[in-house]
């Protein structure tokens, strides 16, 4: 049965722009909503706990800028994943508690409902946008910080919650089901850190593609397609939307039409950052392993000739720090050159892979921090003991005890960096991994060490210095390397005779 | 849905046209008959969310509005509380004021007092006579009590024909003659059940000097059902 009263006038028709504006107001309180969602909550303030972390994300004094920007989008990917989640649950709500049929009535239609939703979004990537540059800014601002700043690879992260999201609001409108968010989530994970880095051209479709390096390299070299890779990120963010719209009823010529130009910007994007390397990269990497020298530039200290490739140019204080350190101990003025080098030529790759450097040169590499530090005195040591980086036998005569005790007492803290390092080292003997090849002594040479390292630096310094062409000689035994620096040594082991001395 | 004949108009706006719907929706309100909510939002978050659904896109004059239909609704006290820890009556409240929210020229509610108690619903017919005030008010329901005590026009469907089209006492007034009381239930009657007192009230075509009684509301709803036409 139904009643009918009075009739009212007509009122007048409402301006478009009144209902552009409904969608925003939507988006605003959905938006809202988005921010206090507790998944969102947690995986922002997450975000900023990282941030504000005493030490900073990354921990390091120096950190080198393209690996942090890299670095800076895992944070976004797990508030990504919450935004996901989140915004899925706002645009089924609807449909979980029954309000589908009466909204359906209301003057916003569903598509434009979904374009708030999408739009809902936007403060959680501002938000993300923000606490990246809070990351990156807090690791660019220290001294010691080298490197370039990469702007794909900052925007990647905004892009990852961007995408995300709005994987969400898709989802939503093609499967009416609160399973298929998650189960989106976990494929996305898996993918994410379980493909193998080295699967091919194809991990790039992936939305967040992890370090592919062992050691950071200079940016020109890296190689990374990041903005090829922003914009697929940023296409497939608009097509997930569009199709979003598409499907809650939307029907308009220019929908259509934005969609289409976005699946072909998206196709595109794919296609070009699943490129290998080019030539000129290829030969520009090929040239930085084989012949550094044409590509950086060196600066004089005393013997000393400092090289970095360019954007490595705040650390030549640190590395002049450690080499006259390590200098000081010795009497040797003769002319050495410190040369940064990486091993880019197949990509990024250890420096254990590099043929050692020539007589007169000694290797620094693109990392620095306290271990790197001991690693490089202990390159300088060499040079000044034995000149030649090819050495790369066990040491088990007076050269060995000379090379280790420089490496550790030409650094203010040597000993703990040193004994910090041993703890990563298993089996006896005595090591400082220096770059491209380590420094090894047997049971007998590092107990001779260990003792020199207990008596007064002056006094060995002056032995050392006296003794010098007698200590560095090869022909100079660990017994007679003993009595002159007048320490004791142990007598040699059946494991010591096991190792292979050069 | 298009209509089978003639014309089809809301306020004067033609819902079978894109244009004419979004016109014809922003002057409806709508009261569905199992009204959905968002258990997690609050009354007033709630209402404001159907506020910014019907394009209310000004903030501080939306809240306004939302306070205000919910004041009218009697839920000024419990605005802030979360839908889920309010009672079924209280609820369908807050539905009354999502569909007022606005001030709609057209007010459509379906079912309004369907599971309410005796007291919720007497509440809610006072709510809706106020809501009906200087509006048009389509009134779905099968509570003839709330037709009789709330409609001047009545029109009575079924499978989508109109059997009847009047006011409530023309509709009662079809079962002039055509209910009585008996000790027994009358054969051939279209309904007939004992009553209180031990009669039994029929309606149909009455045997000659049966006890004719005033007939209700109901009455001429079941007969207006059964196919008797009267001119209103």
């Amino acid at each position: 049965m139904s009643t009918l009263e009075t009739e009212r006038p007509t009122r007048t028709p409402l301006p478009r722009s009144v209902t552009d504006r409904s969608v925003l107001a939507l988006a605003r309180a959905e938006a809202r909503r988005l921010l206090l969602h507790p998944l969102v909550a947690v995986a922002v303030l997450g975000h900023l706990a990282v941030v504000l972390w005493p030490g900073g994300a990354t921990g390091q004094d120096f950190p080198v800028l393209q690996e942090v920007a890299r670095e800076t989008q895992l944070g976004p990917l797990l508030v990504g994943l919450a935004t996901l989640l989140a915004v899925n649950g706002a645009v089924l709500r609807s449909r979980r508690h029954g309000t589908d049929a009466h909204f359906d009535v209301l003057v916003l239609p569903a598509w434009r409902r979904t374009i708030a939703h999408a739009l809902s979004i936007t403060p959680v990537v501002l938000i993300a946008a923000l606490l990246v540059a809070g990351q990156f800014a807090r690791e660019a601002v220290r001294p010691g910080a080298a490197g370039h700043v990469p702007i794909a690879e900052l925007v990647t992260g905004p892009l990852l919650v961007a995408l995300l999201g709005s994987l969400g609001v898709v989802l939503a409108r093609l499967i009416r089901s609160v399973l298929a968010a998650p189960m989106a989530a976990i494929v996305i994970i898996a993918i994410t850190f379980v493909i193998p880095v080295d699967s091919g051209p194809l991990r790039w479709l992936v939305p967040l593609v992890a370090d592919e390096g062992a050691r950071p390299l200079p940016a020109d070299l890296i190689g990374r397609p990041a903005a090829w890779h922003a914009l697929y990120l940023a296409a497939l963010a608009v097509l997930a939307v569009l199709a979003a719209v598409l499907a809650g009823g939307a029907r308009t010529p220019a929908i259509t039409a934005t969609a289409a130009a976005a699946l072909a910007t998206t196709v595109a994007a794919a296609v070009l950052q699943a490129q290998g390397p080019s030539d000129a990269l290829a030969a520009a990497r090929d040239r930085a392993t084989n012949d550094p020298s044409s590509m950086q530039v060196c600066e004089d200290a005393g013997p000393t000739t400092y090289c970095a490739f360019p954007e490595f140019e705040p650390w030549l204080a640190e590395w002049r720090k450690v080499a006259e350190g390590v200098r000081a101990l010795t009497p040797v003025q003769r002319k050495i050159t410190v040369r940064q080098r990486v091993h880019a030529a197949d990509g990024p790759s250890s420096l254990r892979d590099l043929p050692p450097a020539p007589r007169g040169e000694v290797t620094v590499g693109t990392a620095w921090d306290g271990t790197r530090r001991l690693e490089f005195a202990g390159s300088v040591a060499r040079g000044l003991v034995l000149d030649d980086e090819s050495d790369r036998g066990v040491k088990c005569d007076a050269r060995g005890i000379v090379t280790m005790w420089l490496a550790i007492s030409g650094i203010p803290d040597g000993e703990a960096r040193y004994a910090e390092a041993r703890t990563h080292i298993t089996g006896g003997g005595g090591s400082i991994l220096a770059p491209v090849n380590p420094i090894v002594l047997r049971d007998r040479e590092y107990a001779a060490v260990k003792a020199l390292l207990k008596k007064p630096k002056p006094e060995v310094t002056r032995t050392l210095k006296a003794s010098w062409p007698e200590l560095t000689s090869p022909k100079t035994t660990t017994d007679r390397a003993a009595t002159l620096l007048g320490i004791p040594v142990p007598p040699e082991t059946p494991t010591d005779r096991n190792w292979n001395c050069t | 849905m298009r209509p089978d004949r003639g014309t089809l108009s809301v306020l004067g706006h033609d819902p079978g046209s894109v244009r004419g719907r979004t016109e014809a929706r922003r002057v409806l309100g709508y009261l569905p008959q199992n009204p959905g909510f968002h258990p997690g939002f609050t009354a007033f978050e709630f209402v404001d969310y159907v506020a910014i659904l019907k394009e209310m896109t000004h903030r501080g004059a939306r809240h306004a509005e939302v306070r205000r239909v919910l004041d009218s609704v009697g839920l000024a006290e419990v605005r802030g509380k979360r839908i889920r820890a309010l009672s079924g009556g209280m609820r369908q409240r807050v539905a009354l004021a999502a569909a007022l929210v606005g001030d709609p020229g057209f007010l459509v509610l379906d079912e309004p007092t369907v599971g309410l108690d005796p007291e919720q619903r007497m509440r809610f017919r006072e709510l809706i006579a106020e809501a009906g005030e200087g509006r048009t008010v389509l009134l779905s329901t099968h509570q003839t009590e709330d037709v009789a005590m709330l409609c001047r026009r009545v029109v009575v469907m079924k499978q989508g024909r109109i059997r009847f089209d009047g006011t409530p006492q023309e509709l009662a007034a079809l079962a002039e003659g055509r209910v009585w009381t008996s000790a027994e239930r009358a054969p051939g009657t279209l309904a007939g059940w004992r009553t209180g007192t031990g009669e039994y009230r029929n309606i149909g075509d009455p045997p000659a000097a049966a006890h004719l009684v005033e007939p209700t509301l109901e009455d001429g709803y079941l007969l207006a059902l059964d196919g008797v036409e009267v001119a209103a």
